[in-house]
């Protein structure tokens, strides 16, 4: 009867399930494979932080795939809005608090700018965004000529990369082990749970489909036990990281405008039939310059995270993060097709993308193979999606 | 013209040429509150050309639209929405990936206070259906 059930929630819902299935069996070969030093609190620290800026890349592109376009500028623009940082930072002593909401500010810009001629002219953005991918990248050497690699020594700057929340200090129970992050975990789970019950209780009230009891126990427990692990492994080195705070952030704010608003739905209703959404009194110029200019924030934010973990700006900076953030929005479960995507799958996604990069390289594997890898994980995502979207119909 | 008052929709000698093609023509009636009306006809005897035009889609060639006492000109489907004149339209102007509820409130979702758009619960858009 269990094994019944379970197999039908899985068969049911194997698209959604299965990148965090994918995401598990990576993390337990990985695991094996480097006899645990892959899931090593100092590893799996590092890995979210590297996963940062292209997590917040991926989450933007979600919607830029959404809406049927594309935006390749958002990598150099990353690495031209990290130069900029730097400079106001180190040579025109701009205080930090400025600079990081005047960079997001820029970025946005630099995405409505983008969007202009896709919204107004309807030229693809594959294009206009391959001319930014040009002009950030030109820009990006040009800001750079004269000093090559800047140096940050700000201290708050560079702390959102490399720093990790405080701890309350004096208390002598678990010495090895960070209080606030154990805290934290248990508290969002324990959020988690609340939300997932309560929901569950709103959808019987109105005889919507639920999942059978004791697979939602499952489910719980499941999630539970994940997040439990997680809150270990991460307490038991330095904690949680800014870098991680700052995506947790990025990825809940999403989740909740595409999820549970207005704007969010129209956004999903644009990509899935933009005729149907115009005709329906939905502005597709306006969600149009808003998705691009989201995607334009959120490239800015990329580059604070990049920059500050380097504590410098390099004249390479944000090379591939396009594409990168493309890889892992459609290994998370974006459709090319547009209109479908999730703002959490692509989280996974990076996260996906990022563990194969650091588990390969943890084994020594070459970097040649490592793209080879990549590249057939991708290619294996996206045949998986399109054969559990045609059997599920 | 006293009865013109209690109308909500009337429809004045309505036409729309698509270059030579007459599509619609001449079409006139009247609406109260809360009427229902059905318009039947042929495949091609302009029932969609019909809504097209009440919906903003196009600009008729000729004739007018009142509403609520006032003649109208409907640029576009965002502004008869914004007055009051909703469609829901059939298969090939529908959003695949959204089911039929979404479609149905598809730009003219309700929405909690204006300044934040709050999506509504499914279940609170079943009780107002």
């Amino acid at each position: 009867m269990f094994f019944q059930d379970l197999q039908k929630v899985l068969k049911e819902n194997i698209r959604e399930y299965g990148m965090y299935i994918a995401l598990f069996a990576i993390m337990t070969i990985f695991t094996i494979t480097t006899d645990g030093i892959f899931i090593s609190s100092r590893n799996i620290s590092n890995l979210l932080n590297q996963t940062g800026y292209i997590a917040v890349l991926a989450v933007g592109m979600t919607l830029v795939i959404v809406i049927q376009q594309i935006d390749l500028s958002v990598g150099f623009l990353s690495g031209f809005l990290g130069a900029i940082a730097a400079i106001a930072l180190s040579f025109w002593h701009v205080p930090v608090y400025v600079v990081i909401p005047m960079l997001l500010v820029l970025g946005a810009l630099a995405g409505l700018i983008t969007a202009f001629p896709v919204a107004q002219l309807g030229i693809p953005s594959f294009v206009t965004s391959l001319a930014g991918w040009l002009i950030y990248r030109g820009a990006l050497l040009l800001v750079t000529a004269g000093t090559g690699t800047i140096i940050i020594k700000d201290a708050v700057f560079n702390a959102i990369g490399n720093g990790y929340i405080p701890d309350i200090p004096g208390i002598k129970i678990l010495p090895d082990v960070h209080k606030v992050t154990l805290l934290l975990g248990l508290a969002a789970t324990a959020l988690f749970i609340n939300n997932a019950i309560s929901s569950r209780k709103k959808k019987e009230a109105y005889d919507f489909e639920v999942l059978p009891k004791n697979m939602f126990i499952l489910k719980l427990v499941f999630v539970s036990v994940i997040a439990a692990l997680i809150t270990w492994v991460l307490a038991g080195y330095n904690g949680l990281s800014w870098t991680v705070v700052v995506v947790v952030l990025v990825v809940g704010i999403y989740h909740f405008i595409t999820t549970q608003t207005v704007l969010g739905r129209h956004v999903y209703a644009v990509g899935g039939n933009p005729e149907a959404a115009e005709l329906s009194g939905i502005n597709v110029k306006n969600i149009t310059y808003i998705v691009f200019g989201s995607m334009g924030m959120l490239s800015a934010l990329s580059g604070i995270l990049f920059a500050s973990r380097l504590q410098s700006a390099t004249t390479t900076a944000g090379t591939l993060f396009e594409l990168d953030a493309i890889a892992a929005a459609y290994i998370g479960g974006v459709s090319a097709g547009g209109g479908v995507g999730k703002v959490m799958g692509s989280l996974i996604g990076a996260l996906v993308y990022m563990s194969l990069t650091s588990g390969m390289n943890l084994m020594g594997i070459d970097i040649a193979y490592q793209y080879v890898v990549r590249g057939a994980v991708l290619v294996a995502a996206v045949v998986f999606d399109v054969a559990t979207r045609s059997s599920s119909k | 013209m006293e009865t013109n008052k209690l109308k909500l929709l009337r429809v004045n000698r309505l036409s729309q040429y698509f270059g030579a093609v007459p599509a619609l023509v001449d079409v006139t009636f009247a609406l109260e509150p809360g009427e229902v009306l059905g318009v039947v006809g042929q495949r091609g005897a302009g029932k969609s050309t019909l809504f097209q035009l009440l919906s903003g889609v196009h600009m008729p060639s000729a004739g007018e639209i009142i509403w609520d006492g006032h003649p109208v000109v409907l640029k576009s489907a965002s502004l008869a929405q914004r007055l009051g004149i909703a469609v829901v339209r059939q298969n090939p102007q529908l959003i695949d990936n959204m089911d039929v509820l979404h479609n149905v409130f598809l730009g003219r979702e309700i929405s909690g206070p204006r300044w934040f758009k709050w999506m509504p619960d499914n279940a609170r858009a079943i009780n107002y259906l």
